[in-house]
């Protein structure tokens, strides 16, 4: 069966999609890339649908769970490079994908992924010792 | 940023048109602002209204957002009146302002980096 490679681009995993999206190889990507995010500790998810002429509801969907699950694992994700002919189609299918961020290309996904703060860091402890 | 202003009576064959351009320009073009004017339409109905927010929307699915200006009084009393609702989409009143929006938009990216 045919398996969505996945790139680490150090903090950012890279994922594009070059592919017919079959129901199998969507829900193969979804189990790889949460697989992935804890193998690496990766922050940032860019899923690159640029190659997708068709993505039907399931596809949205996955797309959709893939964002809820790296949200789940401290990871964010974009989802990059719609085609127009796509996004009328989810928009005329009613399916305007809420929770997923996009961006219009990779580069910009990246950028995106870049500016927003990725995970609060942990407050250094500013004690002096007095603790009597 | 990518500016589409509208001029003359949209239907249904010039919607469609009116709503694939824009977004294969901003594939080529990588900007992520759109503007639509819709200063030089004339009537806006329900279609058009629809036609409109569908464009919006799927820009926003792409990773861009979409801007309205240059809705005229009468148009704002239609939308209004046939209970289109155009929710969390940014409107402005003409395209200076669209303009000075998305530039203060832009300026304030290029001083966070």
């Amino acid at each position: 069966m045919d398996r969505v490679p996945i790139l680490k681009i150090g903090d950012v995993l890279l994922v594009s999609i070059q592919m017919d999206m079959e129901d199998q190889v969507a829900l193969q990507l979804q189990e790889d890339l949460a697989d992935r995010i804890v193998a690496t500790g990766c922050h940032g998810v860019v899923i690159d649908i640029s190659g997708l002429d068709i993505v039907d509801s399931f596809v949205g969907r996955t797309l959709a769970t893939i964002a809820a699950i790296s949200r789940v694992l401290d990871a964010e994700t974009v989802v990059v490079g719609m085609r127009p002919a796509v996004a009328i189609t989810l928009v005329e299918l009613g399916l305007s994908l809420p929770g997923i961020r996009t961006a219009l290309n990779v580069e910009l996904g990246m950028e995106m992924l870049a500016r927003t703060p990725v995970s609060v860091p942990i407050a250094e402890d500013h004690d002096d010792g007095n603790h009597d | 940023m990518v500016a589409v202003p509208l001029v003359g009576t949209l239907d249904s064959a010039r919607a469609q048109v009116v709503m694939e351009r824009p977004l294969q320009t901003l594939v080529d073009t990588g900007s992520p602002y759109a503007i639509i004017d819709i200063t030089g339409v004339p009537a806006v109905d329900t279609q058009v209204a629809q036609h409109i927010l569908k464009t919006v929307v799927a820009a926003r699915l792409m990773g861009a957002d979409c801007i309205i200006s240059g809705i005229r009084p009468q148009i704002a009393q239609t939308i209004v009146a046939l209970g289109i609702e155009f929710g969390d989409i940014a409107t402005k009143a003409s395209l200076a302002d669209a303009l000075r929006h998305v530039i203060a938009l832009t300026g304030l990216k290029k001083q966070e980096r």
